[in-house]
């Protein structure tokens, strides 16, 4: 193989459950975002952008459409002669395999697809944030300061401080102290999930924390602090721009209604770091006359004839006359038939809502107080639901086609 | 329908479309929003299982060979067949216009001849449709014609005409864009099924007698030697050969039945794989009865009109009845109305630009207007 200066390791085998029905059947980097893209668009298409061309992508729950989507990483450009996107999931060899116990445990893993590239460097990422970010500064900072490694790390409202790994650093930026979720935060930088490790003392650290029964084998709770214990050199890496981790209902819808403010920090048109995804064959998006458009994003192959407030819509959904749409995420292919009003949902991909049904808004603020879970506010449609005409639905997560409608329905 | 090679030949158009084709073949002109006019008959042989398909590329062709690249857009990058260009034989030279120019051919016969697939499907580029290759194919053999040329009835503009009897056969071609024959006009789309076989023939045949025009040369001259019959196509299409069909297809386009069967119904129209996000509709838009591609940033008025990808309109701005191309910037106040932008045309500020009804004026590729009050 080539030898490569810095490759990346892509973790995007995490369940993201507190995303509740739309990773019921496909992995979180999987989840559709932004009108266009899926999450793991952001951090493969900051690799290219990057100049970074080798990727293991590490797999594990519901992979399918993720390793489908990913392929040769031919939508990113990063297929090619050398390096590549390659899928990693976990493995059986002559003594056996296991499943990934955590995100050490499976780049340990594969360490061997790490050597085959002989790198100085090893760049881990997580397949679940929303952000542009130049990998080639912090690699450039990771090498000026020699650090053995580096973390990119940005500020956070002291309030929410609690909720993330809290690095506490010296003048110089060298990290003293790492504090997972401390109840009184020393300071307000938190970790971003991106590393850089030398890769000999990766290799390193991997090893030992393996041999470690005691260790949940994650970077974060494990095999930093260990590093941190044992004096190695490790080197916060600050980071100004956009940056959101969409791992709940709430901070994923939140995200999403952030793209569509007029002065957005995540810049979708700007053409110099382009967010590459797959390329869909549907024709311009068609508005009908008489349809009603506002503040919002409709992607191709969308046919509106209703009304579409403060939403994303992903390409191919049909909005029926007099349907009203506001404050909502509708991804690909649904249809939504005549009368129906949607307010403040996530509707999954191929779902049809039957005529005149009413999916969020007051049916939802009413669980909502009953759960005392204001994340409750924002009601989640599965994919390839079949939603009844004249329903009204509150917060119900599955409705199955063929299936009983589950609970969470007000009935009226 | 892997026996069937796909053949896409080039017509001599400069000026056709007036500047639009200044710099582009017919098959690259911009079409519907996101395409280009060779989209369609692409897309239509790889939808039938057609993924060896050669196209005669002129020279000067530099937007459809960036268009098509290895033809990944529409799966025809393959190890075996998928897409291969041919160079055409005229150089830059405009000789005379042939219709179908079998000199492109005969120029690549080596290509013909090496190729194994025995039948052949020849298509232009100029024609907008989705049709099931396989329907006319089945049709092609069941009729055991020696060619099938695909025509549809209808009062539709077209190029060549067809006198056809009750049995399909053709008896007369009429050629000219306004020759339309008195008896029920059958307009051809210009495809034609035939063996390899028999093009090679013809093709050596017009090497000996120095003629090259499939239709004038060939098919006009040959109606009763050679079994030649119509296969009729009753969807929607339209023959882009003037500023005026060029304007009123994409006008079409506006109505949700033709969207449906053109985009809908059938396989997908594929196109070049772009990069850029839905666009984004601001809360000072209002958008009626238009179509409107990825990547466009809408804060003005736009009615009746195809907006292609990466148009910036600013508030304020109108926009009726127009076919704005890629990365148009329209800034506030501006009027516009039955015009045809290309590529990268800025309208400044305030500017109006309107065309006498029904002769849509085109405005130049990269052309700029920020003299306020400005009039077409």
């Amino acid at each position: 193989m080539q030898k490569k200066e810095c490759i990346a390791m892509l973790l995007a085998g995490g369940q993201g459950s507190r995303l509740r029905g739309l990773t019921r059947n496909i992995a979180k980097p999987a989840v559709p975002f932004g009108g266009q893209y899926r999450i793991i668009d952001f951090s493969l298409s900051n690799c290219a952008n990057s100049g970074i061309d080798t990727v293991g992508v590490l797999t594990q729950y519901k992979p399918q459409l993720l390793n489908k989507y990913i392929g040769m990483g031919v939508n990113w450009d990063l297929h090619g002669n050398g390096g590549g996107v390659t899928i990693l999931p976990p493995y059986v060899g002559d003594r056996g395999g296991c499943w990934y116990q955590g995100t050490a445990h499976s780049v340990y893993q594969n360490i061997d697809y790490i050597d085959s590239f002989e790198p100085e460097h090893v760049l881990i990422l997580s397949g679940d944030h929303i952000y542009k970010m130049n990998y080639e500064e912090m690699l450039v900072y990771h090498r000026r300061k020699d650090a053995d490694l580096t973390i990119s790390v940005i500020e956070v409202p002291w309030e929410e401080a609690g909720r993330f790994g809290i690095m506490n650093a010296d003048g110089d930026m060298r990290i003293t102290e790492f504090e997972e979720k401390p109840r009184k935060p020393k300071n307000n930088l938190a970790s971003m999930g991106i590393y850089i490790f030398k890769t000999e003392v990766l290799k390193t650290y991997l090893k030992k924390d393996a041999l470690d029964s005691t260790s949940n084998n994650d970077f974060g709770k494990n095999v930093i602090p260990r590093m941190l214990r044992e004096g190695c050199s490790i080197y916060a890496f600050p980071y100004q721009g956009y940056w959101r981790d969409v791992g709940t209902v709430e901070s994923y819808w939140l995200a999403s209604m952030e793209i569509l403010d007029d002065d957005a920090k995540l810049k979708m048109f700007d053409n110099d770091w382009c967010v590459y995804s797959e390329s869909t064959s549907f024709p311009p998006a068609y508005f009908a006359t008489g349809s009603y458009v506002k503040n919002s994003m409709v992607a191709e192959g969308c046919r509106i004839s209703g009304e579409i407030e403060n939403s994303l819509l992903f390409s191919g959904v049909k909005v029926e006359p007099g349907a009203r749409v506001k404050d909502s995420i509708i991804m690909a292919n649904v249809k939504i038939s005549a009368g129906v009003v949607i307010d403040k949902a996530i509707i999954g991909e191929e779902v049809t809502v039957g005529e005149g049904a009413v999916v969020g808004g007051e049916y939802s603020k009413e669980y909502a107080k009953v759960r005392g879970s204001r994340e409750h506010n924002i009601t989640v449609i599965e994919n390839n639901s079949d939603i009844a005409p004249y329903s009204h639905i509150g917060v119900l997560v599955m409705v199955k086609k063929d299936e009983e409608q589950l609970s969470g329905i007000s009935g009226v | 329908m892997k026996k069937v090679l796909g053949l896409v030949h080039q017509m001599k158009n400069e000026g056709l479309l007036k500047s639009i084709t200044h710099h582009r073949c017919m098959a690259a002109v911009p079409f519907g929003g996101k395409y280009r006019l060779v989209d369609f008959v692409l897309s239509n042989m790889v939808n039938a299982g057609i993924d060896n398909i050669g196209l005669v590329t002129p020279a000067g062709s530099r937007s459809i060979m960036d268009h098509l690249g290895g033809g990944r857009g529409w799966g025809l990058d393959k190890k075996h067949g998928g897409l291969v260009f041919l160079p055409s034989a005229n150089g830059r030279k405009t000789g005379r216009r042939r219709i179908v120019d079998l000199r492109d051919f005969y120029h690549n016969l080596d290509f013909l001849e090496n190729r194994e697939e025995e039948e052949l499907i020849i298509s232009g580029s100029n024609v907008v449709c989705n049709i099931d290759y396989h329907k006319v194919f089945q049709g092609h053999l069941d009729t055991g014609a020696d060619i099938t040329v695909v025509c549809s009835g209808g009062e539709k503009e077209g190029q060549v005409f067809l006198d056809a009897d009750e049995g399909g056969r053709i008896h007369r071609l009429i050629i000219g864009k306004n020759k339309k024959p008195d008896t029920q006009p059958v307009v051809s789309l210009d495809m034609y099924l035939l063996k390899k076989e028999l093009l090679v023939d013809i093709l050596r045949e017009c090497a000996d007698s120095n003629r090259w025009d499939l239709i004038r040369d060939v098919l006009a001259k040959r109606v009763e030697d050679l079994d030649i019959r119509a296969f009729f196509y009753d969807g929607y299409f339209a023959v882009i050969n003037s500023l005026a069909s060029y304007y009123r297809c994409q006008m079409e386009l506006l109505s949700p039945q033709v969207l449906q069967e053109l985009f809908f119904a059938n396989g997908p129209i594929c196109t070049k794989w772009k990069d850029g996000p839905p666009s984004k509709y601001y809360r000072t838009c209002r958008v009626s009865n238009s179509l409107i591609a990825n990547g466009c940033q809408i804060a003005g008025v736009v009615e009746n009109s195809v907006v292609f990808r990466k148009v910036k309109i600013e508030e304020g701005a109108i926009v009726r009845n127009s076919i704005i191309m890629p990365k148009v910037k329209v800034q506030a106040e501006a009027y516009l109305d039955g015009v045809i932008l290309d590529k990268g045309v800025a309208v400044g500020k305030g500017v109006h630009l309107k065309a006498p009804k029904g002769q849509p004026v085109v405005v130049e590729r990269g052309a700029t207007y920020f003299q306020e009050g400005a009039f077409i």
